[in-house]
């Protein structure tokens, strides 16, 4: 049974499968592009650092400062990972998603269809 | 190609250093920078969108525990201070019959601030009788100036925690308070020599307790930037 720690936010779910989807080239700039060119999704730039921050925290992401280029102004990017705590986090919250969807899909399907 | 006067707006890279911890000024100002360099819009659009964002984030990282906590120290600190600098203006000008009260002698003069007469008699009235010389007080110079550089050299030899840091800081400011007390309360003092204890007491706080409450805000702001870097 997963402890209470091992639960995931909406937004830090969907920040942690980005990360993990951007590999080794997850930083603020990219995370924002692919939630915008992938769901739609306009992420605030602050939202963004201070969710990963708690993830951080929480210990589920960890972060590391790259390069300073002068496209940056000389700022270093800060690359954030998914850690093995993470994967664990983020392989509980999509057996659950799976088990609340596999229960709802029959009842959706009907109800969507009705709606249609 | 955008044109080379297209530059992120100085002011708002200003704000963000002042406004964001250390462990992400670079990564905010950075992305934000490398956002507005990548963009296709109009340099209008461009400013609006800098700015826009980095308001947000100000106020995102502004509005924390830890400003409500300085806040809340620096009211604290202004309060004590108001309050003692009040103190020492109406007793300057107090009427002997106030001399008279117990607390005086007991060392239970913190009740002076409970008395009404006390909060009756406005600042304001008070304060064009405010002479700087009576808010000089030998041992309470002599007091603020040693207590306050050991604890700097203390804190900046052992890098003391935030809690090591608030426990001496308070043992600094009030021991002359808790000292003038014990003195009054187990010695037999007479009230003619009551007046410069009160003012080395009291006086030492006036001195000490803006810087220290600074030094800690200080502090508190280094310390969440050291858990977040």
């Amino acid at each position: 049974m997963a402890n209470k720690e091992s639960y995931l936010g909406e937004f830090e779910h969907v920040v942690m499968l980005s990360v993990l989807s951007l590999k080794d080239n997850a930083y603020g700039v990219t995370i924002r592009q692919n939630l915008k060119e992938k769901v739609g999704r306009e992420v605030a730039i602050g939202a963004l650092y201070s969710t990963a921050e708690r993830l951080e925290n929480k210990g589920l992401l960890s972060s590391k400062k790259g390069e300073a280029v002068s496209e940056r102004g000389g700022k270093a990017k800060r690359y954030f990972s998914v850690t093995l705590l993470g994967m664990s986090a983020l392989s509980v919250t999509k057996k659950q998603l799976e088990i609340l969807w596999s229960q709802a899909s029959a009842n959706f399907s009907i109800q969507a269809g009705r709606r249609i | 190609m955008k044109p080379i006067n297209n530059k992120p707006p100085r002011l708002a890279l200003v704000l963000l250093n002042k406004c964001l911890p250390d462990s992400v000024n670079d990564g905010v100002s950075g992305d934000l920078i490398e956002e507005f360099n990548q963009s296709d819009n109009s340099n209008l659009v461009n400013q609006y969108l800098f700015w826009r964002n980095t308001l947000s984030t100000c106020w995102r990282y502004s509005m924390n525990k830890q400003l409500f906590l300085s806040l809340g120290m620096s009211a604290v600190s202004l309060t004590i201070f108001y309050m003692l600098i009040k103190a020492v203006v109406f007793l300057s000008v107090a009427e002997d019959p106030l001399f008279y009260k117990d607390y005086w002698m007991n060392g239970g003069i913190h009740l002076l601030f409970v008395e009404d007469f006390f909060w009756s008699n406005s600042f304001g009235s008070n304060a064009y009788e405010l002479d700087w010389g009576m808010l000089v007080n030998d041992w309470s110079v002599i007091w603020s100036i040693i207590s306050y550089t050991v604890l700097h050299i203390l804190d900046r030899r052992h890098k003391f925690r935030l809690f090591g840091y608030v426990s001496l800081a308070f043992v600094v400011c009030f021991t002359p308070y808790f000292y003038g007390m014990l003195i009054l309360r187990f010695n037999d003092v007479p009230l003619t020599e009551v007046g410069p204890l009160v003012a080395f007491m009291w006086i030492s706080i006036i001195y000490l307790i803006l810087p220290l409450s600074y030094g800690l805000i200080t502090k508190m702001h280094h310390h969440t930037s050291t858990i977040l870097a």
